[in-house]
């Protein structure tokens, strides 16, 4: 179902990729989107990718965490930020105690997991080392969240994925890049720099009127290095167009082509002003 | 029936580069003839690999050295689409020049970033006689280097293990050695397959299979190399 919030509205989606399906692996991506109960009005809503490797045996469960957490922290941020906050307060708090509260509601509840289930001997057999001794790898995944406010945007991102914004016809990354995400290299939730690693970015008015948070399979799938151009308009013209219940019925559908291809999972959250329906 | 957002979609691609010694050792005891069988009997093989693997494309290349090296398959070319041209020998084993050839084509700025980790089969039967080891870390630099499925064939008595194992690295099962025709076909074939199995592997996972238990040959041929 659409999560809407104020003017903004939310559907998202997650698709098995072609090649975890033939080799009888779950979908290790996890997506998210909760509306603001609180003071701020607005959303929260995050995509996370488990490495998948055989190292990485819980990665699945790692994502579903990391999402959880990350939402969870998201909601907190839109009611300490209230009112109209500064961007320079708005960066320092995304940073900080956003990626700080993240990241380590993300290891307790890792640690808890393990607590309540230990390795089995098959998942220490597949990694091939003694996960135990490092448990956090075993759930290794990556992270792009946005918190939606009224006003503003903010955004953490750790490791791979795509946040793209749609405003008329521009379409922008607006995440700083991290040259060391190529070759499949990705820093993770999972690392002792997880927090160091965090990529952020606050976008102010005019706030675009669509952004889209991707894991890297849908990116991927497309046969263009500039996916992202005609991918961004043609959500948003869809949003315009159609409305958002129409899409909430259409994106698995349209992910699911993106995951057959590309063979990886593909997860979207679509979030946007422009509702047709709304 | 509303169109899905976003340009064509296309499967990713997976470049497998075949490293080939051609210096003029390789002309005795026919192991040049029998490189070139075997990689020829080795392409249906990676068809079927590819046809398993339909999220990436098999795109081959080969460089051969010897005094110097050249492009043997230059342009990338579609597995199915490979007619065999045979390799010949004359001149040194100039591998540092082959590696050279090969880690500007790893660089971000021309490999696709959708691109699968590239997989690279290097075959040799002897020492390299030029300096290989600055070339060597110069395609280590290359992230898609590092990431790089890298397998090595060492063929006779002559070959430098020592050499095909700081190429490989930490790879469990990456130096295979072949002493007859055989052999050769048998290490050719795996390794070829292997590196492209695990390179368009999503999920890569280290198969304990060895090219012995999978493909038990009865009857090898004696040893000649």
């Amino acid at each position: 179902m659409t999560t809407r919030s104020g003017a903004w509205t939310a559907v998202v989606a997650s698709e098995l990729g072609s090649s975890h399906e033939r080799n009888n692996l779950p979908n290790q991506d996890a997506v998210r989107v909760v509306a603001s109960r609180g003071p701020t009005i607005g959303l929260v809503s995050a995509v996370c990718d488990g490495h998948g490797g055989d190292r990485y045996v819980r990665s699945d469960v790692g994502s579903r965490i990391g999402v959880a957490a990350a939402c969870a922290a998201g909601l907190q941020t839109l009611d300490v930020l209230v009112g109209s906050p500064q961007p320079s307060d708005i960066a320092r708090h995304l940073a900080g105690p956003l990626t700080e509260s993240i990241v380590t509601a993300w290891q307790q509840a890792v640690h808890a997991d393990v607590a309540a289930r230990d390795f089995t001997a098959e998942e220490v057999d597949r990694a091939g080392v003694a996960l135990a001794d490092e448990p956090l790898i075993a759930y290794g995944c990556t992270l792009v969240l946005a918190v939606v406010a009224e006003h503003w945007i903010g955004i953490v991102q750790i490791g791979d994925g795509d946040v793209t914004t749609v405003a008329d016809s521009d379409v922008h990354a607006p995440v700083p890049t991290d040259a060391r995400l190529v070759g499949g290299e990705t820093t993770s939730l999972c690392l002792p720099s997880a927090v160091a690693d965090a990529r952020t970015c606050v976008l102010i008015e005019p706030l675009p009127e669509a952004l889209i948070l991707t894991t890297d399979g849908y990116a991927n799938s497309f046969a263009s290095p500039d996916w992202r151009t005609s991918a961004g308009l043609d959500l948003r013209h869809h949003a315009a167009t159609l409305g958002m219940d129409t899409i909430e019925a259409l994106l698995p559908g349209w992910l699911a082509e993106s995951a057959a291809v590309g063979g990886d999972d593909v997860s979207m959250a679509f979030i946007t002003r422009l509702d047709a329906a709304g | 029936m509303t169109e899905r957002p976003g340009s064509r979609l296309a499967a990713r691609p997976l470049h497998f580069f075949i490293v080939a010694d051609c210096s003029g050792s390789m002309a005795a005891d026919g192991k040049m003839q029998s490189l070139n069988n075997a990689i020829r009997e080795t392409l249906p093989h990676l068809v079927d690999v590819a046809a398993q693997n339909p999220h990436a494309e098999l795109l081959v290349r080969c460089i051969a050295f010897s005094s110097g090296a050249r492009w043997h398959i230059e342009s990338p070319t579609p597995v199915e689409l490979v007619e065999w041209v045979n390799l010949s020998t004359g001149g040194y084993t100039d591998l540092g020049a082959a590696l050279d050839l090969l880690a500007p084509q790893l660089s971000p700025t021309s490999i696709e970033s959708r691109s699968l980790p590239p997989a690279v089969l290097l075959i040799s039967d002897g020492m390299p006689t030029d300096e290989y080891r600055a070339a060597l870390g110069r395609f280590l630099d290359e992230p898609m280097g590092r990431r790089a499925v890298r397998m090595a064939v060492g063929i006779g008595r002559d070959a430098d293990i020592e050499v095909l194992e700081r190429f490989v690295g930490a790879s469990e099962q990456g130096v295979l050695t072949a002493s007859n025709p055989e052999q050769l076909v048998r290490m050719i074939r795996w390794a070829s397959t292997h590196a492209s199995r695990v390179a368009s592997n999503l999920a890569p996972s280290d198969s304990n299979v060895s090219p012995l238990s999978e493909d038990s040959v009865s009857g090898a041929g004696e040893l000649v190399w």
